[in-house]
């Protein structure tokens, strides 16, 4: 991370709002159907902008601060937690950006998905470890039912409206900063310039 | 505005977001509880965990370290959008 900043000091505002991002996000309750309520996960941008590796990094910093000043999750449960929310949310979200875009989707449609992936895979890899850590009578596929319709239904909400706040936010750094983005490999000039094209 | 009271003002700012969405969810049941609840129908509530956190907060201090966290969050957003102003004021 520090190498990157070094090699290109113009990253550095876009690092602060990734991790802004994950800060934020993941610190709001929000209500969702069925009378629950949870938090989004905010790792959707980071890891468009600046792919998994440096997302997991800024991850890791909220989840510390969250099992040692909260009780949210613990020390004992911080790898676990590293892997759904650092790891596999952010490289789901990463693969899902690159994948539509090699598509050729919108370039918003493709942020709205990754961000909202992002969110999602983070909670069906949470069902997964607890399913594990505690299998049914009848198997794992029992609990990971179990988990699942509870994350499921409160989560698909809470993943549209993170889509969609991360997809604003990725427009307006497109318009203020988008020779920084080229310059990260996050979008070409030619979408750049056909986007202009488009708005002009 | 100058950098450090745009950071200031979106600092307090979400952390006043976080405080009173924390207190709008108040009475509902949060994901990881109802998660909570599976684990104790799984085991016939005889699962206890192997070593509890030294410190709880209580719900108001949960959310005051909710609305600090979410506080950092903003004066980081500060800092992003002030980096913006600066650069379109050198292009222009």
């Amino acid at each position: 991370m520090s190498k990157l900043v070094k090699a290109r000091r113009e990253t550095l505002p876009l690092l602060a709002v990734s991790g802004a991002f994950i800060f934020v996000l993941s610190s709001l309750k929000l209500p969702s159907v069925s009378g629950s309520c949870s938090h989004p996960t905010g790792t959707g941008l980071g890891s468009i902008l600046f792919g998994p590796g440096i997302t997991s990094v800024i991850t890791i910093v909220v989840l510390v601060y969250q099992a040692l000043f909260l009780a949210h999750g613990g020390l004992t449960t911080l790898g676990a937690n590293v892997f759904s929310m650092g790891i596999a949310g952010p490289l789901a979200g990463y693969v899902v950006y690159k994948g539509a875009m090699k598509a050729g989707l919108n370039l918003y449609f493709a942020v709205f998905m990754a961000a909202a992936l992002a969110d999602l895979a983070t909670y069906v890899v949470t069902s997964l470890q607890l399913a594990l850590a505690f299998p049914a009578a009848t198997g794992v596929l029992t609990s990971f039912k179990a988990f699942m319709a509870i994350f499921a239904v409160t989560q698909i909400p809470l993943a549209i409206v993170e889509g969609a706040v991360t997809s604003l936010m990725f427009k307006y750094i497109l318009h203020s900063r988008s020779d920084v983005l080229v310059r990260l490999n996050v979008v070409s000039l030619k979408a750049v310039q056909k986007l202009r094209e488009v708005s002009a | 505005m100058n950098r450090l009271n745009l950071m200031i003002v979106l600092g307090l700012l979400f952390g006043s977001i976080a405080f009173i969405a924390s207190a709008s969810v108040q009475g509902l049941t949060g994901s990881d509880d109802q998660a909570g609840g599976v684990i104790s129908g799984l085991t016939g509530g005889s699962y206890h965990p192997w070593l509890d956190s030294l410190w709880h907060p209580n719900s108001e201090e949960e959310r005051l370290l909710f609305s600090l966290q979410a506080g950092i969050g903003g004066l980081l957003l500060g800092y992003f959008f002030d980096s913006v102003k600066r650069k379109k004021a050198t292009r222009e």
